[in-house]
């Protein structure tokens, strides 16, 4: 097996591209792939200062990768969930790559800082684990960002990802989600723009990128993901790439370019009235934010002082940052 | 044995995994020694999908059959 590039012998094959590539072929595409996305979707502009949301796992350190390779100012933010030694382990990823691209690395610590770990709180709030660990990592990530005075959030969801939860909204008829899922939601409201530059790069090629460039990450899954609903939406959508090719990209670019505008204005009406919460001063619907009322459940607490400042310095809810394009 | 046709026989999707020789990740059409040691790494996120990751399978008949 040749790579397509140069002839020499490669080592990975892409059956979407139908194409091989060498190890430095191979790390350009991902290279080239990601640029492409972010210039497509006006993620980044130059200069802006950028927050990696980073779990210690494959696609949240390549992409803090490939943009510190590509000279972007990125920190990456790391959420300590409680998860026992998948949090230490994961934790541990993502702080040896900090000190071996001496990366700047903040660190929220659930337990700690917050006094309740993801499974305390999706029992307490009888939500599923996932949920409670995406409420609560979706404000953190946003009050970092805002409180760093960063522009832009970055997170590592690849093709697959994407492939996968479009593929659950359909299933469902979801229209209020499927109007919100694009690779740029703009900033708005206190909230920070959040991009997805690996949209355009698969699972498998992430994992690869980790091997050949020599970065640790968490192999092993989430204990509190097994029997994840989207799991089983991968498996078909693979089950479907092996027979066709280039599917799932399809899928999910096909979405993008003739069905998501019809669903944008129902999202986009939803997001009329915020207003700050009462405890955290975040943007909410209702008196006080999800995030707050799951602390509050979980028996946890704010931070020591950050309850009372942010109460008496709400989050400005108008636009305070130029928003990227949305395609 | 040719990678493809070890994962054929495990009933393992390519798309779902990367096979590791060493530190070097071994492309589809390579050809394994039966003293190969590979790791069939799980690359999808989001649960279990019937791997203990990493899934170290070796080539000889006994191990083979382990799995």
């Amino acid at each position: 097996m040749k790579c397509r590039v140069c002839r020499e012998p490669a080592i990975i094959d892409i059956r979407r591209h139908n194409a091989n590539f060498c190890t430095e072929h191979f790390l350009k595409l991902c290279r080239d792939q990601t640029v492409k996305a972010i210039d497509e979707f006006a993620m980044i502009k130059p200069g802006e200062r950028v927050l990696v949301a980073v779990s210690g796992g494959k696609d949240s350190l390549a992409i803090w990768d490939i943009l510190l390779d590509l000279g972007y100012e990125a920190d990456g933010l790391y959420l300590g969930l409680g998860i026992g030694d998948y949090s230490d382990a994961s934790g541990e990823c993502a702080r040896a790559y900090a000190r071996q691209r001496s990366a700047t690395l903040i660190e929220v610590d659930l337990p700690a800082d917050y006094g309740y770990d993801i499974p305390t709180g999706a029992r307490a709030a009888k939500r599923v684990p996932c949920s409670a660990c995406g409420l609560s990592k979706r404000h953190l990530f946003d009050q970092a960002a805002l409180d760093g005075g960063y522009d832009v959030v970055v997170t590592g969801h690849n093709l697959d990802d994407e492939a996968a939860v479009l593929f659950g909204n359909v299933l469902r008829w979801q229209t209020d989600y499927l109007g919100r899922q694009l690779p740029v939601l703009p900033a708005r409201q206190g909230f920070p723009r959040k991009v997805k530059p690996l949209v355009r790069l698969g699972e498998r090629e992430m994992a690869a990128y980790c091997v050949v460039k020599g970065i640790d990450y968490i192999v092993e899954e989430c204990p509190m993901a097994v029997g994840n609903k989207h799991l089983g939406y991968k498996e078909a959508l693979n089950a479907i790439e092996a027979t066709s090719p280039g599917s799932k990209h399809d899928f999910y670019f096909g979405f993008l370019s003739r069905a998501s505008a019809h669903f944008r204005p129902q999202a986009e009406g939803e997001q009329a009235d915020l207003v700050a919460c009462a405890s955290c001063g975040a943007p909410t619907t209702s008196e006080t934010c999800a995030f707050c009322r799951l602390v509050e459940r979980a028996g946890g607490h704010l931070p020591a002082g950050d309850r009372a400042a942010r109460a008496a310095v709400p989050v400005v809810l108008s636009p305070s940052r130029s928003a990227g394009a949305v395609r | 044995m040719q990678v493809s046709t070890l994962l054929g026989r495990l009933e393992i999707n390519r798309e779902s995994v990367l096979v590791i020789r060493g530190d070097t990740i071994v492309p589809g059409d390579a050809w394994l020694d039966k003293d190969d040691e590979v790791e069939i790494r799980p690359v999808i996120s989001g649960g279990d999908f019937g791997l203990e990751p990493p899934a170290i399978t070796g080539l000889t008949p006994a191990r083979e059959q382990s799995r």
